[in-house]
């Protein structure tokens, strides 16, 4: 051992059975993180780490070792973890709040790490178990060339005492990860499949190598931050205590040891890079959250209208059709805010251009749409046409900008344009280039209104090997695709936040929407769950997904309304706009070959059901973005399995039918034809919730069958919540910017609640670099309502007021109700309804940045 | 929905009239219903459902539950807003565009209170209001008399039509009574001829059964001849089992018995050979001297999988098999086909060399060509055909059009047949990719112009629906689209002075949309309607 520094401790170990040395190096962090480096300690050809997904180096905290016995180190660090290190054989113990063993690395002694080796050894020697596939591989057609040999690692990560694990997506598959035992081991390697199976854990768009582990106690999470080809095998086991060394038996301390406890062995494989494995040692669901988002970054605040409603299809063909479709949102009064352009929008599939027959005006399109507080976005997929007439190309051909065959060459592949070429975002200078693209000098007809969206990064090619790169392709700097894959698409969709942020001189926040993503996606892009399609089964999936993606960081998540394939029947849409109405990016989305499904296009009773559900979204924008900010401060994601919220509740842990929305709102959507009842679960002992529509009130801890019919939305709001809604009817949410506040109170059985707003202007970035913002807590205690600032240096100025206060639960009929905001006092009017114990109070009067404390007597 | 519900509630509280100063309190509210809305009294909701004090009107609170109390402000969800847009036409907007930063009305007044300003455009407007308004005037005049025109047109096409069918039908009267007699001619032509042709073939089966006759007794003899091996002019037991190859059991031996069964005494003369025991054998019999080359070509051709006649190209005695076997038919007869497949087939299941060597005896005998007065019967009976056919064909082309004319009479061809003169006509629209060429009541097609093959994109379906039936053309059942419906296309219809198709979309792939003009639809009553708005505008 070799202490580097206080916090960073250094090893070397040896493969027993080839002598091959390894360096491993242990890093005590902040906030209850450590991390665990393992490389080749001479390697022939440096191994790959991961570039661009850390945001800043983590930082040490020291640690306090002290030897057990010859073959074990166990160090302190942090206030209450620690770890014990054993070192023949290799394996490492983590325990959090002291005493709680959480997590054991190489228990099973799993590990394997296959040092890069010359093909022939000079010396003859043989190579140690050399296979077929280590030197070439054949897959259908495509032969991989592999040329720098094997170069795998695997370990096993054992999850002590806990019955579930979570993450590591993207599969279209449960929250709560199943056993693998009869399946394929869970895959992570971004690839761009048609029509993908449900249930299955076949590898999709994007990968995070990120899983969390959750029980009654403690919420934990391992990272292994690694862009290869990666398999997850996940094993339900039960751990004998009795093998366990006597010094570990004890930290079981207080809990009652039996003599079985129940264990998730994960084995993790990825081709090739190295071991750095991150442990998150919660030991709250909110501190692995926010644990996970100090190394990879959170989601900064999205633009108001990235979390409203979008109107998308492949493809609205011309400018015609997007009036159109803005007058058929206009006519029907629905609101919306965003309208989108497919690849047919372009010249030919070449990005950067419009097909000038069917957009001759671009800009006149967008200032047109503009009017009305909404936006456009295009899309931009990082293929480049191989045609020299075409700007993009011509320039990137000339300068060498292309990603490379094994043989040097330019690599060339099909898709949607024809042959095509792809950029190296690898290289920082091609990286800028692509990014200075999308400024209003370059990318002709876009205005500051016009966003962005990157499909088919994975990269999507039509002939490659599964639909994507060989990993013999190379990228700047030697880096063989195999090494980075999984981080191509998010270096693309990096560059074009870039471009976008550049463009206003980092005035205005950018969106983006990508297919492909890895860890660290969150920080630049919202992500969709790809090609989905017309069925109930989809829509099913869709909640597990998007708990999969919230709670490995990615928060800004959503699945294409009514399903991309296929057409959907009007029940199936109306259902799908309701649950997508409560999921975080809500975006109707379709194939070029499916029907048209504009919200008007299902009948007057659909059209009105559908109308409801957006408008549901609109009241709820402002909690929603009080949320996302809480995302960018804390990383803590806006929706939510229910375990995040109620983490003592084991009914919880694998239910992935239902969902939280913050803290304060449990959704149920319906995902079945025809139900007229529903079996909700609503978590929580002593926790009462409300009906957000009848003002029910329901008891926590209990099962309940809800009568439903076409028009329900089975959602409740927590007793001992507030939250800001806005009541008022508009066109887009840009233009309800003003707009007065509603406050919901909904009483606990204390009969208190608190809540938060947060407001700025909504899509600049002026709430961070001049501070102009509102952040306000809401406390409802001892017969008192009080606002007052979470953050007094925030200000913004702000027309928005007051509107009304709706109290639940309140028990009986207030004598007088009076505010008090500075040195004046008004009593406003209040109705009580004794059925439902509610008070409602008209027009309390304050603008919404002042302090004021509301009394009811 | 949630502020309904607030707005029921509300109903149980109202009591002291809360102060609220407002200048602009009727602010918002149409002329027709500002005697609702009295300052002095307590409002009650349009919907009648509840009162509240006149302070609450306008007050950016939402109380009713239909929005009746703030039709200036955005507090309801379902106000109107009622924008008088002096020099103009007054309008209604829903209420909550009212300070949204969008100039909704032409006066502004909906944004009163926004920093936007919005430009009062009511004179603007109005004039163009007026100008197009006169413009379509007088495209519909135009048109009406352009219409007019073709409904003269279809009136004489009409009487046209009927005369034609008049003529047709005198025409379709005298070609039947032709088509009877051309008949009758062709009967009588045909009664010589086939009374020749049956005499001429009875003479030549007679002369071929004599051939038969003495071929078979030709392979008979030599049959014996080869069997009779010590020439006793007897074939024994002994003699005929060495020709295993008549065994028909194949399980044991070819025994005594068997053999005797077969001739039906222990020997047999030439006589009782030919009566009994030839037709037994015939087809089996192989000739001994010959075995080994048999052999030697049924392993070839057992190599051969199918029974292509080609096969038998390389096996001689399959092609005389055939031959033969044409010779035989009748030389007109197209069966044959069958007969040979048959043939082929019997051969392949013996899979064996047949007696069938005999055949090389056969003589090549084909029919003799008819007499010369046989050709001559046929001859003229050929003519009578011909001429039945073409008398034929007559009748079916007056038919044909007939029932065309009667199709085109029932057809639904607008009110006052005013689409009656595009039927049939063919219109283009060129766009970039495509032409466009819809065949009005037939058919509409793609046709691509870089080349390729035309596709059908539907076929006259019907009209569109009441109450602007004649204003929607839809062809459907096109050519199925991959991985979708079938194609079709919709044609909206729109005054215009000519008839032409001004514009194709497809809104969604394979639901093609047409915009076509045509004085069909244009409304004679369009001065009457347009003059109608004009007492309900106020300028």
């Amino acid at each position: 051992m070799k202490t580097v520094t206080n916090g960073h401790l250094q090893f070397v170990i040896t493969n027993t059975q080839n002598n091959v040395k390894f360096q491993l190096d242990l890093f005590t962090l902040e906030e209850n993180s450590l991390r665990m480096k393992i490389n080749e300690l001479e390697p022939i050809r440096k191994r790959y780490e991961v570039q661009n997904v850390i945001v800043n180096e983590p930082k040490l905290v020291s640690v306090t070792t002290s030897k057990l016995d010859v073959n074990q180190l166990e160090g302190h660090f942090g206030k209450t973890c620690r770890f014990i290190l054993v070192s023949n054989p290799f394996r490492l113990d983590l325990f959090t709040n002291e005493n709680v063993f959480v997590v054991s690395v190489n228990s099973k002694q799993l590990f394997n790490f296959e040092h890069y080796r010359k093909k022939q050894s000079s010396d003859g020697e043989t190579p140690l178990h050399d296979e077929d596939g280590m030197w070439e591989e054949t897959y259908k057609t495509h032969t991989d060339s592999k040329p720098h040999g094997p170069s795998s690692i695997g370990i096993d990560i054992n999850f002590v005492n806990f019955e579930n694990v979570y993450g590591i997506p993207e599969h279209a598959d449960s929250f709560s990860l199943k056993s693998t035992h009869d399946t394929d081991p869970y895959r992570l390697f971004n690839v761009d499949v048609f029509e993908y199976d449900i249930q299955n854990p076949m590898a999709l768009y994007g990968s995070i190598p990120y899983m969390l582990a959750h029980n009654e106690q403690t919420s934990v999470g391992f990272f292994w931050l690694n862009a290869a080809e990666g398999w997850i095998d996940i094993t339900n086991n039960k751990l004998s205590t009795k093998n366990l060394f006597s010094t570990i038996k004890n930290f079981f301390g207080t809990t009652k040891v039996e003599n079985e406890l129940p264990e998730i062995t994960t084995h993790w494989m990825f081709e090739s890079g190295i071991f750095d494995g991150f442990f998150f040692l919660g030991p709250t669901p909110r501190d692995v959250f926010r644990q996970y988002g100090l190394i990879t970054g959170t989601t900064p605040l999205p633009p108001l209208w990235a979390i409203a409603y979008h109107q998308c299809r492949w493809n609205y063909n011309d400018e015609d059709d997007i009036k159109n479709v803005n007058a058929g949102f206009e006519h029907h009064m629905i609101p919306m805010d965003v309208l989108w352009l497919d690849i047919e929008h372009t010249n030919g599939k070449r990005y950067f251009t419009w097909d000038t027959g069917k957009f001759p005006n671009p800009e006149k399109m967008q200032q047109d749409i503009a009017l009305y507080g909404r936006k456009m976005v295009t899309i931009s997929d990082p293929h480049i046409k191989k045609d020299d007439n075409y700007h993009i190309y011509a320039d990137a051909k000339l300068k060498q900008y292309f990603v490379k065959s094994k043989d040097g060459s330019d690599y060339e592949g099909w898709c949607w344009p024809g042959s095509s070429m792809w950029l190296d975002y690898f290289n920082p200078e091609i990286f800028d280039w692509y990014a200075s693209r999308y400024s209003y000098q370059h990318y002709k007809g876009s205005t500051s209104t016009l966003f962005l969206w990157n499909d088919m990064n994975e990269p999507s090619v039509f002939n490659g090997p599964e639909v994507t790169f060989p990993k013999d392709v190379v990228h700047y700097g030697d880096l063989e695709n195999r090494d980075v894959h999984n981080i191509y698409g998010m270096l693309q969709h990096m560059a074009t936040f870039k471009g976008l942020l550049d463009r206003s001189e980092g005035r205005e926040r950018p969106f983006i929407l990508t297919r492909s993503f890895f860890a660290g996606s969150q920080r630049t892009a919202a992500v969709w769950t790809g090609d989905n399609a017309a069925q109930w089964s989809h829509l099913k999936m869709v909640v597990p997904m998007l708990l999969s993606l919230s709670v490995t960081g990615i928060g800004l998540v959503g699945a294409d309304v009514g399903g991309f394939f296929k057409n959907p029947d009007p029940k199936l849409i109306v259902r799908w706009y309701q649950a997508a109405s409560f999921q975080p990016f809500f975006r109707e989305h379709a194939h070029i070959d499916t029907a048209r499904r504009e919200p008007w296009l299902f009948g007057d009773d659909n059209t009105r059901l559908i109308r409801q559900a957006i408008e549901t979204r609109y009241t709820y924008l402002p909690y929603w973005y009080t949320l996302f900010y809480k995302q960018e401060k804390q990383a803590l994601p806006p929706m939510l399995p229910l375990w995040a919220v109620f983490p003592h509740d084991t009914q919880t842990f694998k239910k992935d039918d239902s969902f939280m929305i913050g803290n304060s709102l449990l959704v149920y959507p319906i995902t079945d034809a025809d139900v007229t009842e529903v079996s909700i679960y609503f978590p929580g002992n002593n926790t009462i919730w409300y009906d957000i529509r009848t003002f029910i009130p329901y008891n926590g801890s209990e099962t309940l069958l809800i009568t439903v019919d076409m028009e329900s939305i089975p959602v409740y709001q927590r007793g001992g919540s507030i939250i800001p809604q806005r009541l008022r009817k508009r066109r887009s949410s840009m233009l309800a910017i003003n707009d007065p506040i509603t406050l919901i109170v909904t009483l606990d059985k204390n009969n208190e609640a608190r809540g938060e707003l947060y407001m700025d202007d909504g899509h600049t970035y002026d709430y961070k670099k001049k501070r102009q913002f509102i952040y306000r807590r809401f406390l409802f205690k001892n017969n008192e309502l009080t606002s007052s600032s979470l953050n007094p240096n925030g200000k913004f100025d702000t027309t928005a007021w007051i509107e009304r206060i709706v109290i639940m639960g309140y028990p009986r009929n207030p004598n007088k109700v009076s505010i008090n905001s500075g040195e004046q006092t008004a009593i406003p009017l209040h109705s009580y309804h004794d059925k439902q114990k509610v008070v409602i109070i008209r027009r309390p009067g304050p603008s919404i940045s002042t302090d004021w404390t509301l009394t009811i007597s | 929905m949630f502020v309904r519900s607030i707005a029921l509630i509300l109903l149980l509280f109202i009591h002291d009239a809360f102060c609220h100063n407002n200048k602009n309190i009727l602010r918002g509210i149409q002329s027709s219903l500002l005697s609702m809305y009295i300052p002095s009294k307590p409002f009650t909701c349009l919907d009648g459902t509840i009162s509240i004090p006149f302070e609450f009107v306008n007050d950016d609170y939402c109380d009713c539950r239909d929005g009746s109390d703030e039709p200036g402000t955005s507090a309801c969800p379902n106000g109107q807003f009622f924008c008088e847009n002096k020099g103009y036409v007054g309008i209604t907007i829903p209420s909550h565009f009212v300070g949204d930063g969008v100039c909704d009305c032409c006066d502004g007044s909906d944004e009163y209170e926004n920093e936007i300003i919005c430009n009062n455009t009511c004179f603007e407007l109005a004039k163009k209001t007026n100008e197009e308004r006169e413009r379509r005037r007088l495209l519909h005049e135009q048109g009406v008399a352009k219409k007019n025109e073709m409904i003269a047109k279809a009136g004489s096409i009409r009487i046209e039509r009927k005369n034609r069918l008049e003529e047709l039908e005198e025409q379709l009267k005298r070609l039947e009574t032709d088509l009877n007699e051309k008949e009758e001619l062709k009967r009588q032509a045909e009664e010589p001829e086939t009374a020749h042709k049956d005499k001429h073939q009875k003479a030549w089966e007679e002369e071929r059964a004599i051939r038969e006759l003495a071929r078979r007794d030709e392979q008979m003899q030599d049959m014996f001849n080869d069997l009779d091996t010590n020439q006793d002019k007897l074939v024994s037991i002994k003699e005929l089992q060495v020709h295993t190859e008549l065994d028909n059991d194949k399980e044991n031996d070819f025994t005594d018995e068997e053999v005797k069964t077969i001739l039906g005494a222990d020997s047999v003369t030439l006589d009782e050979f030919n009566s009994t025991v030839f037709e037994q054998i015939s087809n089996s019999y192989q000739k001994i001297t010959q075995s080994v080359t048999n052999e030697q070509v049924s392993t070839t051709e057992s190599n051969k999988a199918t029974p292509e006649p080609s096969t038998e190209e390389d096996h001689g005695i399959s092609d005389e098999e055939k031959r033969e076997h044409s010779v035989d038919d009748d030389a007109h007869d197209k069966n044959d086909m069958d007969d040979n497949l048959d043939d082929i087939d019997t051969k392949d299941d013996i899979d064996q060399p047949t007696s069938l060597d005999h055949t090389k005896h056969v003589h090549d005998d084909t029919a003799p060509d008819f007499d010369d007065e046989t050709k001559k019967f046929i001859q003229i009976a050929d003519q009578a055909r011909n001429d039945f056919k073409d008398a034929e064909k007559k009748v079916r082309d007056v038919k044909k059009e007939i029932e065309d004319l009667q199709k085109r009479a029932e057809m639904n061809l607008g009110e006052h047949d005013e689409f009656s003169i595009m039927y049939d006509q063919c219109y283009d629209y060129e766009e970039r990719e495509y032409t466009y060429r819809v065949c009005m009541f037939k058919s509409a097609v793609q046709i691509p112009k870089g080349g390729g093959s035309e596709v059908t994109i539907g076929y006259w379906e019907s009209w569109g629906s009441e109450p602007n039936k004649y204003s929607v053309m839809k062809y459907t059942n096109g050519v199925s689209c991959w991985n979708g419906p079938s194609r079709s296309l919709t044609i909206h219809l729109r005054c215009g002075i000519e008839n032409r198709a001004i514009d194709v979309r497809e809104p969604t792939k394979c639901e093609y949309a047409m915009i076509f003009e045509t004085p069909a639809v244009c409304d004679e009553n369009i001065g009457a309607k347009l003059s109608h708005q004009d007492t309900h505008t106020e300028f």
